[in-house]
């Protein structure tokens, strides 16, 4: 079955909704079909009793069309395309039969049911089957099945067919193209709506960590920096201790209180600044990426966050395992992409025996991937950790935050 | 024995580079100065001075690049000042230095830049490709006559201001060190041929609209 004629099991209300109309498009149009039939047989009936075959071509044709109406009903949304394959067929064969009984019984104009039913019941071709290649043959092998019966079995003058045979390609075309559009107006849709949703949670996030924030600066920072400025009271070792810890909790909370950033550089500089307190010395150029970056819009506050992020749990590796005091982090946008290396020249480790260096590997590379783009972690033992993350600047993303341009950190 | 001149207008700056330097195997401070007229005579009385190691403002608020220009062209000059800025880096290296560090990098940082710099190279710390990629890409756009690094320079040059030492580059880039050596020597001919008076006007302009200016040593 192909993506384009059902709704995912995991689709979204627009899409859901989007199959559900197409659906009642694809019963609306196979009920029209059926009358078409039930008046031919009704009105023919009325002039000759009808013979055996023609009632059973009627009934195994309706009882086809009910069978798929019933289990588009059932499913919510239009028959997969491999049965709507086998209608086609069926459709055929029935335009055959149907020509050579109208042509004994001299009843062509009134009792060759199976064409105007096949207009109708065609446009199913159009809702079900994915453009391409298969909507294409559908669509010719009913045109041919039409064409070569009332050739063949009517000996309708091909002035007459070929015109009467572009009739399904219109219907077809018709109905594929309200599908198409109906389907992707539904998963637009229904990413706007995951966007927002994720918009909302962060949101919800941050405004709970703002929370926190006010509390621990008005309860605890405040204490500690009076600590530290009165250094009577504290030993040198103590009150260095302090100094750091104060430091470090004056960046968290400065954090938590920070507006969503959208300038890279800005965040990578505090990044580098918050880990230089903590004992790491972080060179940071990014030279190259102002350059480049004036006069072009700035990044996604959720590129920034993914970058900033990986870049994070890039240099806090590099603290708790490369023992080295420090890191390289480089940031530059090359053919609009952005790319932030962070590299050490410490002990390294070997990729698949080491849990910390795999953990750290699968965590980058899954937070970039999450945002639309890629992290990759080199090392080996005494090579030192090279990690490079890319983003290219039109990546969609899950959670932006908005495009005007605001300074503050990443997340933590 | 590489007999070194210091050039540089605070005492205690001069002091701290004549430490480092004696940390050095077979290196000499012969001369410590503070001014360029007393550099000029120092180094004229003393053709032993393999290199010169000088701040970059010297007494006053404008950078020295028309020393520098004069000094390079009788021995090697490494370039120590506390300005990142990307007009005094690029000015410097266009003068002819044959390296710049700022007073922040690291001892070891520096060891290496003299280390190289005597030994007649050029050193490309990690700061200044960064800068020069930028610079160069900058150039490009509003100058013609800026010479265009090569894909593998380009390459050399992204990888230096990586962070990334010239043997890690050569083996990422599958070459001999000696390659990445030449590409680093291409580059800072590149960077100096042309109108260098012009490049360096355009330099100074753009990094005078977009910073401002740093504090002088």
């Amino acid at each position: 079955m192909s993506r384009a004629d059902a709704g995912h099991p995991s689709s979204g209300a627009g899409a859901e909704h989007a199959e559900r109309v197409l659906m009642r498009a694809f019963v609306l149009f196979r009920l029209g079909g059926l009358l078409q039939i039930g008046v031919a047989v009704v009105t023919a009936g009325t002039r000759q009793p009808h013979s055996l075959a023609v009632v059973s071509l009627a009934a195994v044709i309706t009882a086809e069309s009910l069978g798929l109406v019933a289990l588009a009903v059932r499913r919510h949304r239009v028959p997969p395309a491999t049965l709507i394959a086998l209608d086609v067929c069926l459709c055929v064969a029935g335009l055959f039969v149907g020509a050579v009984l109208a042509r004994r019984q001299d009843a062509h104009s009134w009792g060759y049911f199976m064409y105007p039913y096949s207009l109708l019941a065609g446009v199913g071709i159009g809702l079900g089957m994915r453009p391409g290649l298969s909507l294409a043959c559908g669509t010719g092998v009913l045109m041919g099945g039409y064409i070569g019966s009332a050739l063949t079995e009517l000996g309708d003058p091909v002035w007459n067919v070929i015109p009467n045979s572009l009739t399904y390609v219109c219907n077809i075309a018709i109905a594929a193209i309200v599908a198409h559009t109906l389907r992707r107006d539904g998963r637009n849709l229904d990413r706007l709506s995951m966007r927002l949703a994720h918009e909302e949670s962060r949101r919800a996030r941050e405004q709970e960590r703002a929370r926190q924030a006010r509390l621990l600066h008005d309860r605890i920072l405040q204490t500690l920096e009076t600590l530290v400025r009165d250094d009577r009271k504290l030993d040198g070792v103590l009150r260095d201790r302090l100094v750091a810890e104060t430091g470090w909790l004056r960046a968290f909370v400065r954090d938590g209180e920070a507006e969503p950033c959208d300038d890279l550089e800005e965040a990578l500089r505090l990044l580098a600044e918050e880990k230089t307190l903590a004992g790491l010395r972080v060179e940071l150029h990014s030279e190259q990426l102002r350059t480049a970056a004036r006069g072009l819009p700035p990044p996604s506050v959720a590129t920034v966050e993914a970058i900033v992020g990986a870049a994070r749990e890039a240099l806090t590796n590099v603290q708790k395992h490369a023992a080295v005091d420090r890191a390289v982090v480089r940031a530059e946008l090359t053919d609009g992409e952005y790319i932030v290396t962070v590299l050490d020249h410490g002990r390294g480790f070997i990729a698949d025996a080491s849990a910390a260096g795999t953990g750290v590997r699968e965590s980058i590379k899954a937070r970039m991937a999450e945002a639309g783009g890629s992290g990759t972690v080199e090392s080996g033992p005494g090579d030192g950790t090279y990690v490079e993350l890319r983003l290219h600047a039109t990546a969609p993303s899950t959670g932006d935050g908005g495009t005007g341009r605001r300074v503050g950190p990443g997340q933590r | 024995m590489l007999h070194i001149a210091v050039l540089d207008d605070h005492p205690v700056a001069r002091h701290g580079l004549k430490s480092m330097l004696a940390a050095l195997p077979d290196c000499d401070v012969a001369v410590s100065v503070a001014s360029l007229d007393e550099a000029r005579a120092a180094l004229g009385d003393d053709p032993r001075i393999g290199l010169l190691v000088a701040d970059l403002y010297l007494d006053g608020g404008r950078p020295s690049i028309s020393a520098i220009s004069e000094f390079a062209e009788r021995l090697p000059v490494l370039v120590m000042s506390a300005s990142a800025r990307r007009a005094d880096v690029i000015g410097a290296i266009r003068a002819g230095a044959a390296g710049y560090l700022t007073k922040s990098s690291s001892p070891e940082l520096f060891r290496s830049a003299v280390m190289t710099v005597a030994a007649g190279g050029f050193f490309l710390a990690a700061e200044l490709a960064d800068l020069l990629q930028a610079e160069l890409a900058a150039s490009a756009a509003t100058i013609e006559a800026v010479p265009r690094l090569s894909d593998r320079e380009e390459e050399t040059l992204s990888y230096i201001a990586r962070g990334f030492t010239h043997a890690q580059i050569a083996t990422r880039m599958h070459v001999r060190k000696s390659t990445i050596d030449t590409y680093v020597e291409r580059i800072r001919t590149k960077l100096q041929v042309g109108n260098k008076a012009d490049l360096t006007r355009a330099a100074l302009r753009r990094a005078d609209a977009a910073e401002p200016r740093p504090d002088t040593q």
